[in-house]
């Protein structure tokens, strides 16, 4: 009996934030799976049953090709850009390899407190024809009609984009890494040094080993912020022109916000959940094994 | 006696009270969806609006709601989708309002505006959608404006352009001096689309054969909607739109053309709002509103602009009949002299209400973008009429033009594709 209103009390305890949780994710995750099979009038609320349809479009349409590849890309930019550069000048703050740690640590940190459309806006101007990267282009090359023709190159106009993301989410790691990194216990840093360990020993058989937990945290992060991510570029160039710049975030807004057209907008939002997903489990995976051969 | 009395006087009293409450007006609430960036400009006018409409209705309050851009349309579709829409919303006569009509949100306004319908110019009161009238436009929009700064032309040496092969002749000299032959932002997609192409394919096409294309009658792989593409190409290639074009933001262009960065501009006749701030009365007679000159072979007008009416607000079907009283009273005013009168001295703009304007003080610019109407004749805005993926994918096309990354007869052939699956 008491175990009962033991019971009892556990769930009063935890339906309140599981209410919510239904009600704010897991309802509206679900209902998006099945709109994604119907054909969705908004202005009537009426849905019609369509099958795969949705699915067969999407996947015939080379725009959705060309926006999952974009969307690889910030994958890549993040797993293998700001994920080591973050790591990397954590270490050197932890190790105090530099003079005014504390100066750079927030000059690296400071793009993450701007609003993301400020710092798509202010790139974008930066960037424009008439802006100031290209005015000092102009005045070191003589050439005054110079453009940046890499922002309306089909495959290239994504670089430009992948250097804002470095410079505004690195600073997002660096933070995490660097608060793992001081919990790491300083003396078995010291006794590997009284054992003539060398920096890079340090760093590889000790250090790392003890954030891989941090680093599979970190790309899951990475990850699922690539795969979802839209106010950045949005802002910046709106996924053009064209669609060069185009994520499948981007790609979903178009279709159920601009054509009224929500069960594609579904249909795609459901690949990315199912990708994100994959992912995730691969690096698991992943790390699953390599934990095994290094035990 | 005395108690009788005082009966007699309570009696008065009351009878006396519930008359007044029933002669004296009732207020009635009518809500409303405004489209409106209140930190524009035109949020002044819209005050001073507001203000004349309370001066003449006191006993309607309208609770307001200002949205702008997307948000404006997301907030209109989540109203529609839970069968909760404003009284009173604003709206366009086609374009993005097009599947609120195509889903009958809204009431037919024919009836409401019956023989007041000879107050408006007779393009205004056309019939929008399904013969019928949904928005009630406060004026009529032409999308492609070429703005001449015809000091710095004659400053370069050069006169107006009469035809397209004088323009293109132009370029060298534009260029030697350092500026943009042609100013059009077309970093965002519509632009192109919007404030050039559509004039361009009236202009080409000829009206005749573009009725026919958008009814489906004829296709948008002939000739004549490739060699509307071909041009665009061509400004690209000649130079007449230098490679700058296609990453300049829309914002920038009324600053760079009002400090003389390029003799022609080419957008659309809002852009005088923009443009007036820049110039000094002086420098406004040096502005010339005309159209793209004269194309070789063309079966459309000379002279023609793409035009569409503007905007206006529309009420939401199924109202009762005292409250779509209410309702007409607001639409009809927005549109209405008063409300014209507002517009037209804080924006320059011009009314669909046929009044005399002589004898208002407006800016030298706006004056000319009064007289620009009735001298060029309009065909179609596209996005008026096509919505939804073909016209994205019209916009993106004309975007992948512009860098070469695709045909002519590419672009048309996946054009006429995306419209078969909505005809």
């Amino acid at each position: 009996m008491r175990k009962l209103k033991r019971v009892w009390i556990y769930i009063a305890f935890v339906m309140p934030a599981l209410f919510i949780y239904l009600a704010v994710i897991a309802f509206p995750v679900i209902s998006s799976v099945g709109l994604s099979f119907t054909h969705y009038n908004v202005y009537k609320n009426i849905a019609k049953w369509i099958g795969f349809a949705n699915y067969i479009k999407i996947f015939k349409d080379p725009v959705f090709w060309f926006s999952m590849k974009n969307n690889f890309f910030i994958i890549f930019v993040s797993v293998f850009g700001q994920i080591p550069i973050g790591f990397i000048l954590a270490y050197i703050i932890y190790r105090g390899l530099i003079k005014y740690k504390n100066f750079f640590q927030a000059m690296v940190f400071l793009p993450n407190v701007i609003s993301c459309v400020i710092v798509g806006i202010l790139w974008s101007s930066l960037f424009s024809p008439i802006g100031f990267i290209t005015k000092i282009i102009q005045s070191i090359t003589k050439n005054p009609d110079y453009v940046m023709s890499i922002m309306t190159n089909k495959n290239l106009a994504m670089l430009p984009i992948g250097f804002v993301l470095l410079w505004f989410y690195t600073g997002l790691y660096m933070i995490i890494f660097l608060a793992n990194l001081q919990n790491i216990n300083p003396d078995v840093i010291e006794a590997a040094q009284i054992d003539g360990a060398t920096e890079s020993q340090i760093l590889i058989k000790i250090i790392v080993p003890q954030l891989y937990g941090v680093l599979v945290v970190t790309m899951i992060l990475a990850i699922s912020g690539s795969l979802k991510s839209f106010d950045l570029i949005f802002a910046m160039t709106g996924g053009g022109p064209a669609y060069y710049t185009n994520l499948l975030a981007i790609y979903m807004y178009n279709y159920a916000f601009i054509y009224a057209n929500y069960g594609v907008g579904s249909a795609v939002s459901t690949v990315m959940v199912v990708m994100c997903v994959a992912i995730v489990l691969l690096i698991r995976f992943i790390r699953a094994k390599i934990e095994t051969m290094g035990g | 006696m005395f108690r009788k009395l005082l009966y007699f006087i309570m009696a008065l009293v009351f009878v006396s009270s519930i008359s007044v409450c029933v002669f004296a007006q009732e207020e009635v609430e009518l809500t409303v969806l405004n489209y409106l960036d209140i930190t524009s400009p035109e949020a002044k006018t819209w005050d001073a609006t507001l203000e004349a409409f309370q001066v003449e209705h006191p006993n309607i309050k309208l609770k307001i709601e200002n949205l702008f851009g997307e948000a404006y349309h997301q907030k209109l579709t989540a109203l529609a989708a839970a069968g909760k829409l404003p009284d009173v919303m604003y709206l366009w006569p086609g374009g993005r309002s097009a599947e609120i009509y195509k889903n009958e949100l809204t009431e037919d306004l024919y009836p409401f505006l019956g023989a007041d319908k000879d107050k408006f110019v007779p393009a205004a009161v056309a019939p929008q959608w399904d013969g019928k009238l949904y928005e009630l436009p406060i004026g009529i929009t032409a999308t492609h404006v070429m703005y001449v700064n015809t000091k710095l032309l004659s400053d370069l040496g050069l006169t107006m352009p009469k035809t397209y092969d004088e323009l293109v002749a132009m370029v060298p000299k534009i260029k030697e001096a350092g500026l943009y032959p042609i100013l059009m932002a077309n970093k965002a997609a519509w632009v192109m689309q919007s404030c050039l192409f559509s004039a361009l394919v009236g202009r080409v096409g000829g009206q005749d054969w573009l009725n026919a294309a958008i009814a489906g009658e004829a296709s948008f792989t002939d000739q004549e909607f490739v060699d509307s593409l071909a041009l665009v190409k061509d400004l690209y290639d000649t130079g007449l739109l230098p490679p700058q074009s296609i990453q300049l933001e829309y914002g920038d262009s009324p600053n760079l053309f009002a400090t003389g960065r390029s003799p022609f501009m080419i957008d659309g006749d809002w852009r005088v709002n923009a443009l007036i701030p820049f110039l000094s009365e002086e420098e406004q007679k040096n502005i010339k509103l005309t159209v793209f000159p004269g194309i070789p072979g063309q079966k459309g007008k000379s002279g023609s602009t793409s035009t569409v009416v503007a905007t206006g607000f529309g009420m939401k079907a199924g109202l009762s009949k005292e409250k779509a009283k209410v309702a007409w009273k607001w639409i009809y005013f927005f549109a209405g002299p008063k409300a014209s009168e507002i517009r037209l001295i804080e924006q320059g703009m011009i009314p669909t209400y046929i009044m005399d304007l002589s004898a208002y003080d407006i800016p030298p610019l706006a004056v000319k973008r009064g007289a620009f109407y009735p001298a060029h004749s309009g065909t179609y805005v596209l996005d008026d009429k096509i919505s939804g993926e073909p016209i994205n994918i019209l916009q993106n096309g004309l975007q992948e033009l512009a860098l070469g990354n695709i045909t002519p007869e590419k672009l048309a052939a996946d054009f006429e594709a995306a419209m078969k699956e909505i005809r």
